[in-house]
């Protein structure tokens, strides 16, 4: 067995939709590529994040991995298992956590759920309720264990969702999106966990949160239009753009961006308004050096009252902006 | 747009605010009724195949029974024309299920109606909107009264060439009238079961047992006769029992004796008051029952 | 437990008993659902009657007594009452596993667990044999429930020397209909609004299988065409044990029937679920067919 749990080699997929009249005529067709070629190894006990926007292709590359989802050419291995040839070999080594509290039933009890799922995974009754309260023990819910799922919170709800996930003791999880729509002390409570009782799994764990594959992952991939962009250490990542820096302003008042954007030795200018006060995320290399015109713009120019200023360290947002022209958050 | 520009007067001297100032909340809001009815049936025609599905579905549900009173009975039975006064038991099973089709569209469509605005992820919207939800239930239930009309048609036309049964058409304006009267009365009786939908919040199962126990009591393809005292009483309570009766009997027969036929229209007077009476109160009740514990979210 | 360790323990115990116990959790986990809503226990055991009530209401309204001339010509019996309990015992559980089965993976789409359980390593047919598990059991206890209920309440008598047959015949009609279940399953993956075909399916069969009436009473055209159904057979079979013992009459021709039917329907149901289930994976449509 070599050293990598995944192994994905050429992966593409094209979701085609077809507009038919009468039920059987076709009208019109419409293609999708979701994924274009990716390729990615991810070494046994490392995590590596998908990092993109909504719509980029991250959620379709882990339903690929995870069988849901059929390849249009390219397959992928998961610990020397074909995701195409045994799908339930990769099926029985993989935990899936899909941010969707929907995934359990909610008319059963949190233990009542993990046992049912654990006795999918070929457990006996006493070993799937033996493991089914070590996980609710350690996401700190054995007193909630009788309760229907539908009584709890969302948040106690994912941790059922992340436990069940974990329930069969898989070498490799598939996270998506496992913190969205979590209250920040649920997500931070899940991050530290996969930190601390997870790291010798391997991961793969898509997310729109910088901070949260900064935090988690090895390393982050880049994921762009169904295509990875780059691939490195978030530290690695951030070299791209080393030069650069992000200023973050805040105006009363709507400014008119495109006198900033035109500058040239700015990457990018957006804006976002509320309340009658606009937040302005500029970045630009040497920014210390091009604060006082951007100043002079705003305030000279445009006769509107800066209230805040700060020049901030580029984040791997800006490393996605300066590789796609678009922001992750878009 | 000129309301809403910077230079209308910001308090509620406007044209803007004179809407909301004139605001009264009603019990039943007509407008409300006829745009929600408009909009069901915009729908409905998107879905011509439903339409013909309703109309031939009940035919492949009641079609067991006349078979089964087929192989029974054969081509005629002395006992049925004794305790019912029809000779045709096919045609007196099949103005039956026609009639029935609108109870049964009631008891389904009504009463669910709030769960299908739920499904379509319209339910918020509708519930935030200043209308009265009794409105709400109005406009589907005419709605679903014309639509369920198409298809008990076609249905009564398919059976009539199927089953070769005929009917007499010279009572038809006092058949409409009386199923006119019958379609209101429904509509309260459908409150009721709105009501007690949210409530449960089980619409399928308790549904199904409410439309069965009304199928059974009612007079459909077997007269009253033939229930046990108790369910004749029971029988005579629900909003289709008179009406199943008296217009088998103006299409069978082609008449009615007008002192019977007067009787009927005042008695489903009396079941129109009775029932939305019951159904409105019915549903107030229930909608504050549920809101008191904060389970309208979970229905 | 050491955790590798665990998982590879569980990987080695693959085969057909790991997927016996799958499908038999499945079937304990709807029971499970099914029992949390209160009204569906209470419609559970209501249903055979109030199916059957207004139907020996009908026929008593005709017959006017327990025996019908018409029907002992078409038939052998003219125990009215007794041939249409025992022939409609057979409708609950044909409707459970039309409804309950053809609609496992669309039930699991609506509370949003069909994916997961996709992921996990159980074979894709698991979660429909897991259903049908389930159905056979609800069904099979509801056409319990009619038998004992009609024998108490309405006087219906039963052959004892028929009931293993007709047990047997159940069986066989069960896997017949799984095939017709399995095409169903491929509608309901495929199309919107594949209720309308499952309605019209399930409405059609039920109609053309002679549990309230014999065949007799068809056009010779629908009598032939109902030979295809296996229900037709089976319903038939079922109450012949039931009510004549082994001394039944064509018993011997429609077990041949419904072994052949059970062989064509089961392999046209497997192959057409298998593509179908590929070609909805293939559009990645798991979620939203």
């Amino acid at each position: 067995m070599n050293n990598l749990t995944v192994e994905i080699d050429k992966l593409s997929k094209t979701f085609v939709s077809v507009k038919r009249r009468a039920v059987v005529i076709p009208t019109s067709k419409k293609e999708v590529e979701a994924l274009k070629s990716v390729s990615l190894d991810i070494p046994r006990g490392n995590v590596y994040g998908l990092l993109g926007p909504n719509g980029a292709g991250k959620t379709t590359l882990v339903k690929t991995l995870a069988t849901l989802v059929l390849p249009t050419s390219g397959t992928a291995r998961v610990l020397d298992h074909d995701i195409l040839k045994q799908p339930e070999y990769v099926r029985a080594v993989i935990g899936v956590c899909q941010g969707n509290e929907r995934s359990i039933y909610w008319k059963l009890s949190a233990r009542e759920n993990l046992v049912f799922f654990g006795k999918l995974y070929r457990m006996t009754q006493s070993e799937a309720k033996e493991r089914a309260d070590e996980l609710l023990g350690m996401m700190g819910l054995l007193e909630k264990a009788d309760e229907k799922a539908e009584a709890l919170s969302h948040g106690m709800r994912m941790k059922i969702v992340f436990a069940r996930a974990l329930l069969h003791d898989p070498e490799v999880l598939l996270l998506d999106e496992p913190t969205q729509g979590l209250d920040p002390t649920f997500a931070t409570d899940l991050r530290n966990h996969i930190k601390r009782e997870l790291s010798h799994k391997t991961i793969l764990l898509t997310t729109h949160y910088m901070h949260e594959a900064d935090m988690l992952c090895d390393k982050i991939a880049l994921i762009n239009e169904g295509e990875i962009k780059s691939l490195g250490t978030p530290h690695e990542l951030k070299e791209d753009v080393r030069n650069y820096d992000s200023l973050h302003i805040r105006v009363v008042g709507i400014p008119d961006i495109n006198p900033i954007k035109a500058m040239p030795e700015v990457m990018s200018a957006s804006s976002t308004s509320r309340n009658g006060h606009a937040e302005l995320v500029v970045t630009a290399q040497d920014g210390y050096d091009l604060a006082h015109r951007i100043l002079n713009v705003l305030h000279e120019d445009q006769n509107l009252k800066v209230e805040h200023f700060e020049v901030k360290e580029p984040t791997l947002d800006d490393v996605f902006l300066k590789l796609t022209g678009r922001r992750i958050e878009d | 747009m000129q309301r809403l520009s910077a230079d209308a007067p910001p308090n509620n001297q406007s044209g803007v605010s004179s809407e909301i100032v004139g605001f009264t909340p009603r019990t039943i809001d007509w407008n409300a009724v006829r745009v929600f009815a408009e909009k069901n049936l915009r729908i409905a025609m998107r879905y011509p195949a439903n339409i013909l599905v309703w109309a031939f579905l009940p035919l492949m549900w009641f079609a067991p029974y006349v078979l089964m009173m087929v192989a029974i009975g054969g081509g005629s039975s002395v006992h049925f024309t004794e305790i019912s006064g029809f000779e045709d038991f096919i045609a007196f099973a099949v103005i039956g299920w026609f009639v029935y089709t609108y109870v049964d569209t009631t008891i389904w469509s009504i009463g669910q109606n709030f769960r299908w605005e739920q499904f379509s992820g319209t339910l918020e919207p509708l519930f935030v909107a200043p209308v009265p939800r009794t409105s709400i239930l109005i406009g589907a239930a005419i709605s679903d009264t014309v639509s369920t009309s198409i298809s008990a048609l076609i249905m009564l036309g398919t059976s009539c060439i199927i089953f070769g049964v005929g009917y007499a058409v010279t009572a038809i304006v006092p058949i409409i009238l009386v199923l006119m009267m019958m379609v209101v009365a429904l509509f309260g009786f459908g409150f009721m079961i709105a009501g007690l939908i949210i409530v449960f919040k089980d619409p399928s199962v308790l549904t199904e047992l409410i439309d069965n126990v009304v199928f059974a009591l009612s007079p459909v393809s077997y007269p009253i006769q033939v229930l046990p005292r108790a369910a004749q009483v029971a029988a005579y309570a629900l909003p289709a029992t008179i009406a199943i009766m008296t217009i088998r009997e103006l299409a069978i027969g082609g008449a009615a004796e007008v002192v019977s036929f007067l009787s009927t229209i005042g008695a489903l007077g009396l079941l129109i008051v009775a029932f939305w009476v019951l159904g409105l109160l019915c549903f107030r009740y229930a909608e504050r029952w549920t809101k008191k514990r904060g389970s309208m979210g979970g229905f | 437990m050491t955790q590798s360790s665990f998982n590879q323990e569980l990987q080695k115990r693959e085969g057909f008993r790991s997927e016996l116990c799958a499908a038999q959790a499945i079937a304990v986990r709807i029971w499970r659902v099914e029992l949390s809503y209160p009204l569906s226990v209470l419609w559970f055991i209501a249903m055979p009657f109030v199916w059957l009530i207004p139907m020996l209401l009908t026929g008593n309204a005709v017959s006017g007594g327990p025996e019908s001339v018409n029907l002992e010509t078409l038939t052998g019996t003219s125990d009215w009452v007794s041939y249409v309990a025992i022939g409609t015992a057979v409708l609950g559980l044909t409707m459970s596993l039309m409804w309950g089965t053809a609609n496992a993976f669309r039930r699991e789409q609506n509370a949003g667990t069909l994916e997961t359980l996709m992921t996990t390593p159980i074979k894709k047919g698991t979660l429909i044999w897991g259903a049908l598990l389930h159905n056979i059991q609800h069904g099979g206890l509801g056409v319990v429930l009619q038998l004992v209920g009609s024998m108490l309440l309405f006087g219906v008598s039963l052959n004892i020397w028929g009931i293993l047959p007709a047990l047997a015949i159940i069986a066989l009609m069960v896997i017949g209909m799984q095939g017709i279940v399995l095409t169903l399953v491929c509608v309901v993956l495929l199309a919107k609004q594949g209720w309308m075909v499952i309605e019209f399916l399930a409405s059609g069969l039920t109609l053309l299988a002679p549990m309230a009436y014999p065949l007799a009473v068809f056009p010779p055209i629908i009598q032939y065409i109902a030979t295809a159904s296996p229900l037709t057979w089976s319903v038939d079979a079922f109450r012949n044990f039931l009510i004549f013992g082994l001394a039944g009459p064509a018993a011997n021709q429609a077990v041949a029937a419904l072994l052949i039917l059970d062989t064509i329907y089961l392999l046209i149901g497997m192959v057409l679920f298998k593509r179908t289930e590929k070609y909805v994976r293939s559009k990645g449509a798991l979620t939203q067919f």
